[in-house]
This record gives C-alpha cells, structure tokens and sequence, in this order.
C-alpha cells in the first residue's frame, strides 16, 4: 500500500532529522578518537580518556536511539494523522449521509432492542406530525394502532430471532391529528436486537385501493341489479308477449264472430261499434308488438357484420311493394357503400324510414322518394327523403321518443314507436339520427354509421 | 278402425276463448270433424301416449297434427314438444306451435327441438283464422308423412 505524499508531515522530518543527529554526533566522536583531532579534543575533552568500547557503544546506543525515536515519532505520526484523516472523511460520509438522511422522503430509523427508537430522520416528523423528542420519548410500539401491535411486535421478535430482514410489513402509526398512516416496512436487523429499518406511508395508496375496491363492488353490485333487471324485464316482456295479446285476440274475434253470425240481425250502428271495437283492439296489438320489439332492442346482443346496404334497400323496397299499388311513386335510389351492422336490425330501421316516406306521401298525386348516401369525414350519412306531409321542426326534439306523434291519428295512423326504434338501432351502432323538414313540404332523415374500413 | 276414435288435431291450448276461436277458424274450413283439446301439458302428454284417463286409446288412432300453445299450465308446451320428437313413436306427428309469444328464444328452441312449423297468433281474427286455416290444410291434407315401420 502506497502512502501518499501529504502524509510525510513535519513529525516524520523532525524523527528523521533527531536521529541523524544522535548518529552524527556519534560518528564524530569516533571519528576525533580515531584520529586524534586536536580541534575535536578541545571541543569534546572527554575524548582524550576515552576508550575505544566506549565510543563505539556512543554510536550504536546513538543510532539505536536515533532508529528508537524515528519509529516511534513514525507510529505516532501515523496512527495521529490516520486518525485524523478518518475523522475528516468520517465527517464528510456522515454530512453526506445526513442530508441524505434528511432529505428522504420515507421514514428511516434505527430502533433498539429497548423498544423505543433511537434515531429517527425528519420523514417521521413529517409524516406523523409528532416532534423528534415525542417520538423518541416512548416505545414505539405506543404510535402503533392497537389492533396492529400484536403482529408488529410478532415481526420484531421474528427478525430479531432468525436475523432474517423484513419486507413490506404493514401497520399503522398514530398522527398526531388523531389519524392513522399505514406505514411499509423494510428492515434489517442487527445482532444485539437493533434495526436498521425504512418506513413508507402508503396510506394514499391504500385508500386508493380501497376506493377502487369499493368502486368495483360497487359497479358489480350495479352490473348484478341491471342483470337482475334485465331478467324481469325480459319476463314482463315475456309475460306482456304472450298474455296480454290472449284478451285481445278474444275482443277482436268474438266481434268478428257477432258481426259473422248476427251482423244481418244488428243495426247499421250495432255493426259500426262491433268494427271499433275491432280496430280498438287491433291497435292496441300494434300497439305491444311495437313496444316489445322497441324493449327486446336494447336486450339482443347486436350481431355485426357487413351489411350490402343497396341490395337490402331493394330487397325492403320489393317487400313494401304492396304500398305503393294504385300510386304515383318515384323512387330514386342513389349509390349506398355497405356498412357494418346488426343486419336484421339495420332492416328495420330502413323499413321503418321507407314506409314512413310512403305514409307520410300519400296525399301527393306524385310522391317522389330519395334515398342515397352522402360521405361525411369518416361516416356515411345515409338519408331518406320525400316530399310528403313534413312537420314543424319547433317539435324535432319529440320525434324519436316513445310514443310521441306529429300527426293526428286520423290523418296518417301509427303507434309512434317506429322512428322510436330507428333512433335506439342507431345509437346502438355508435350512430346519430336527425331530420330535417318543414310541413307540407316534405321531410328527410339522416342516420350515420361508420365507414367500412377494410380488415 | 273406427272412424269416430281417430283425432286429426290435437288442440293444446288453455284459454279456452283461444281455442273456441281456433275451433271457429277451422270449422270455416270444413276442418273441424276429429278434434280434441287438452288445456294443459299433462293432459296433453296423457293423451298423445295413452296414459292416465286415456289408457284406453289406441296411438294409431292420433292425433295426425298438433296444435300446441307454449304457455301451459303444469308442463309447458315446450316440455310437450320435447317429449313427442324424442320418442319414436310420436316423433314423425307434425307438431306446430301456435302462440302468442314472439320471443326470439322461444322461436329458437322451439326449432331446436323439432317443431315443424311456428306461428304467432294475431289478434285480427281474420289473419288468425286463415293462418290456422292454412294451416290445418297443410299439414291434413297437403302432407304426406312417412309411414312408421312395423
């Protein structure tokens, strides 16, 4: 190991320069009775008796005090400035440690065996809100909330036992405010039952977990009463599918079967009340079936697929051909880019679009019908248009709710469900629906849906 | 074979305005000759194999169609449906379900099991009446089954 050079201090010289100096004066005694040097004789009289044992001893005794001196100042010297430059860098580790120390936001400590600790960074203070003397003053076990004692106290001895280290032990320790902060920890233990230990609070955390925790119960407990919701609604709509049409039936047949056999017997107004009663019932059909196929809509998981909008259009329109006979019906039918789509539920909402068209265009001597498709960023707005009856658009707002009409019944018949259940398909595939129109002078309704993109 | 034994059309059916109104249609259509009504699923499954108060007929004596409503007391029609076309000896009868339900599900199962055909009841009776119509002269008189062996 080499010494460096600012450790051969003035100690060391003046070792050096001592020695050299017993030695020399040894030498030169030797020297003037060896010799006989007159001048040396007058400075040193003794030479003159001396023997030569005697001078020769002078010397080694001189050299061996001389070596004596110089290793002993040299053991001085080193074991001084040793020790002192331990302490500088001893000084300059523990600065460094301290501020590190200081500056660490989590709690670091050292607790001894007695229970309490016995150093602690400023982190504890912070954290828990008590003075360092507070802290200090009693076991530490006192800050610990008292259903956590039992185990942190199970975890100390633990370490101390096996000397194995802790990791991510929680419990939590009084604020000074009265609340408690769940503390991790980490720790090392000492033989002699210290611990080096470092503490995080991880309260926001936990209670982060925890809202999240209750966040999810919470949605499930919801996700369950929907289901649950779902399941009776499917069994009222089940029940309202099959027995509220029974009494109906009955109604509507039983009149028929009066005016079958006894309408000869019955007055002109007696056949006209059994019609009513028939029509009564016959809308009220239409009625439920409206309402259930609108309920079963947001039931039915939607199949998508790619759906070849021109040919579904033609197809409806071959369907609803029946509605158009005795008319004066133009159609137009631009160009219509497929879509991806629930297909029988997209049907539907053409259906419905279409015949309203033809409905509300009866009273024309000429309808005129467009339907086609207009490119609109990354949406396809697909519209139909006609020239019928139209509405106010001060009550747009009420055409797609359940229910709601813009015509007297005696005008143009309906349930009000039909535009009710293209607004619900739609939405459903993440589309809007609007219209635009104003009365007398026809209508147009627009619905988007995403533009195909290629797998 | 006696001819006043042999039942064409078994009419499963518990509201009895219902079948009064099905019994109407299909006496329109000159249909109504061999017609029995079961009014719930026991009854109905007693009847087709023989059982119970029915001990005493014979299954080659009918029914040649069935008319069968879902909703039932005791044994729901789709349990009657299952129990006809699981078992060879009343698997070939043409079953059609006559309902009111448009549940899809009940539509699905229904085909699952075998029926062989599945019709809502409107409530215009005149669409009632000529779906039952059409109907009845499909299966009685358009239709010809395959013989059973043996």
């Amino acid at each position: 190991m080499t010494l460096p050079l600012h450790r051969f201090r003035a100690s060391r010289v003046v070792a050096l320069l001592l020695s050299l100096l017993v030695m020399a004066i040894g030498v030169t005694v030797l020297i003037g009775w060896a010799f006989d040097i007159a001048a040396l004789k007058t400075v040193f009289p003794g030479l003159v008796t001396m023997k030569a044992n005697t001078a020769l001893g002078m010397v080694v005794c001189g050299v061996a005090l001389g070596a004596c001196l110089s290793l002993t100042l040299l053991l001085l010297e080193h074991f001084f400035l040793n020790t002192g430059i331990s302490i500088t860098e001893r000084k300059l580790a523990e600065a460094e440690f301290n501020r590190f120390f200081s500056l660490s936001m989590d709690l670091m400590c050292i607790a001894n065996a007695d229970g309490y600790f016995k150093l602690i960074n400023p982190a504890f203070t912070h954290t828990l809100g008590w003075s360092a003397e507070e802290i200090l003053g009693r076991p530490f076990l006192d800050f610990v909330h008292p259903d956590d004692r039992a185990a942190t106290l199970r975890e100390v001895e633990r370490q101390i036992t096996t000397g194995q280290n802790t990791f991510e032990f929680e419990n939590r320790y009084l604020h000074q405010d009265g609340s408690w902060r769940v503390l991790s920890w980490k720790s090392v233990p000492q033989p002699g039952g210290m611990m080096y230990a470092v503490a995080r609070d991880i309260t926001e955390r936990r209670e982060a977990e925890e809202q999240i925790q209750k966040l999810n119960e919470e949605l499930k407990q919801r996700a369950d009463l929907l289901e649950m919701a779902n399941k009776e609604l499917e069994a009222f709509s089940y029940s309202v599918s099959h027995d509220l049409r029974a009494p109906l039936r009955a109604v509507d047949g039983f009149s028929q079967a009066v005016l079958e056999d006894y309408g000869p017997q019955l007055p002109e107004e007696g056949r006209r009340y059994l019609q009513t009663i028939r029509e009564g019932a016959q809308r009220m059909g239409a009625l439920i079936d409206d309402l259930l196929t609108f309920s079963r809509l947001s039931r039915t998981p939607l199949k998508k697929q790619e759906v070849n909008t021109g040919k579904l259009v033609r197809h409806i329109l071959e369907e609803l051909n029946s509605r158009r006979e005795g008319r004066q019906v133009g159609i137009q039918i631009g160009d219509l880019p497929a879509c991806q789509g629930d297909p029988a539920l997209l049907k539907q909402v053409w259906i419905n679009l279409i015949s309203n068209a033809l409905k509300y265009t009866r009273r024309r001597e000429t309808a005129v019908i467009e339907i086609g498709c207009k490119l609109e960023q990354d949406e396809n707005v697909y519209f139909v248009r006609d020239n019928g009856a139209g509405f106010d658009m001060r009550y747009a707002h009420k055409l797609f709710g359940v229910f709601q009409r813009l015509h007297r019944a005696d005008e143009f018949e309906g349930t009000g469900v039909g535009l009710a259940i293209v607004q619900r398909i739609i939405h459903r595939h993440g589309g809007r629906v609007w219209a635009d129109a104003a009365p007398d002078r026809g209508a147009t309704f627009y619905f988007t849906l995403k533009v195909m993109t290629s797998p | 074979m006696n001819e006043a034994n042999i039942v064409e059309i078994l009419i499963v059916e518990d509201n009895p305005q219902d079948f009064d109104l099905a019994l109407r249609a299909l006496r329109k259509a000159n249909l109504a000759n061999h017609i029995h009504v079961a009014r719930d699923g026991e009854e109905a499954l007693q009847f087709i194999f023989c059982e119970g108060p029915y001990a005493g007929r014979k299954m080659e004596n009918g029914p040649r169609v069935i008319l069968l409503d879902l909703k039932l007391p005791k044994v729901d029609g789709l349990e009657v449906l299952q129990l006809i076309k699981s078992d060879p000896r009343t698997k070939l009868i043409p079953v059609v379900v006559l309902t009111s339900s448009k549940e899809q599900s009940d539509v699905v199962e229904s085909y699952q099991l075998g029926v062989n055909s599945y019709m809502v009841k409107p409530v215009n009776f005149e669409h009632f009446s000529e779906a039952v119509q059409k109907l009845g002269m499909y299966w009685l008189l358009l239709n010809h089954p395959p013989q059973l062996e043996g």
